[in-house]
């Protein structure tokens, strides 16, 4: 495989045949300058095999690791393959392609995390899991002094030093407390306002349950223990 | 509950949690299992400190004496966990025997073509 860019795109999937495809092609059409990868993450479902017949670049991972796995693993070969920043992309297709042009400039400007955000310029609505989010920020405003409208959206551009990070660190996952505890050790970190589709096919691993779980999970984390790394 | 033993809770509880998180310092745990033994000092402490939290769970669900309420907050504790540990085990064995089986079949599958390249090339 030939690089065409410095970034790129990480999709992890996980039992995504019903959007896989149009996702994959969606983004092939609207940003054919990127190089992308799809991470399957141990899927039980045609995922794998859909990407092999169209001939997608292809991670496919034999066991199912959860999405912190599989985004290391994207890191990894960015990381190896020497690309200078990755883009971390959904494949449920709540992501939308025309949005990571304006990332990656950001990017440029020498920033180390530039955040997808949905709530940029735009207010947030008033619902139970946005009260999650604005109470995740909160925590990380309360430790780090920076407000991060955003910090649960799954769009974001990492710089290649902060890769390195997730590469050769333990307890370095995708979610907003490592966010959190980068701010805090002097990753500069931005936000561009984008907007996400809803999900068309399939179902969120998200339900209240697990949401408010994620939720206390994540201000313990960022609270009490991010304090006390290195 | 006696003076001494709400200072054992209290100075044991913070010594407890002090260990998990000089393990994350060092990298020796993952953050998202270090979560429960924080929770779980953490209302150990609370127990030391506010010795009215236990009496009164104790006197919920009528247990006498307070202190036995904590032996048996912290066993029940102990055995959720100990639970959700053995299923976890279970689930990085099968994913250990998938990886192990994987591989020796890639191993197999290699060989095998390579075998067939070389008998070709004697045909020839």
């Amino acid at each position: 495989m030939s690089k065409k860019s410095n970034v790129l795109i990480i999709i992890p999937a996980y039992n995504e045949e019903e959007n896989i495809v149009r996702v994959v092609r969606g983004l092939e059409e609207t940003c054919p300058d990127y190089d992308y990868v799809v991470v399957n993450d141990g899927s039980s479902d045609h995922t794998a095999q859909l990407c092999r017949e169209n001939g997608f670049s292809l991670l496919d991972l034999p066991v199912n690791l959860g999405l912190t796995g599989a985004i290391q693993a994207g890191f990894l070969y960015a990381y190896q393959q020497g690309y200078d920043a990755a883009l971390q992309f959904d494949a449920d297709g709540q992501h939308l392609a025309q949005y990571v042009d304006s990332l990656v400039q950001e990017l440029d400007k020498g920033l180390d995390v530039v955040i997808g955000s949905r709530f940029v310029t735009q207010k947030k609505n008033k619902s139970l899991r946005m009260l999650g989010s604005s109470i995740i920020s909160a925590c990380i405003f309360l430790v780090s002094r920076v407000r991060i409208k955003d910090p649960t959206s799954g769009m974001r551009v990492f710089s290649r030093a902060t890769i390195e990070k997730f590469v050769h660190n333990f307890n370095f996952g995708p979610e907003p407390d490592t966010i959190s505890y980068l701010i805090k050790t002097g990753a500069r970190v931005s936000e561009v306002q984008v907007e996400m589709a809803e999900r068309i096919a399939g179902e969120s691993y998200l339900n209240p349950w697990k949401s408010m779980g994620y939720m206390l999970r994540m201000a313990i984390s960022i609270i009490f223990i991010q304090a006390f790394r290195k | 509950m006696s003076v001494v033993l709400r200072i054992i809770l209290i100075l044991g509880s913070v010594a407890f949690a002090g260990y998990v998180l000089g393990k994350i310092r060092h990298s020796k745990m993952r953050i998202e299992d270090s979560i429960f033994w924080i929770l779980f000092s953490l209302i150990i402490f609370c127990f030391g400190l506010f010795p009215g939290l236990p009496t009164l769970c104790a006197e919920l669900i009528g247990i006498q004496s307070p202190v036995n309420f904590v032996y048996l907050f912290i066993l029940l504790l102990i055995i959720v966990k100990c639970l959700g540990l053995s299923l976890k085990l279970s689930k990085t064995e099968a994913t250990l025997f998938r990886l192990v089986q994987k591989e020796a079949i890639d191993e197999a599958v290699k060989e095998q073509e390579k075998m067939g390249k070389e008998h070709k090339e004697d045909d020839i």
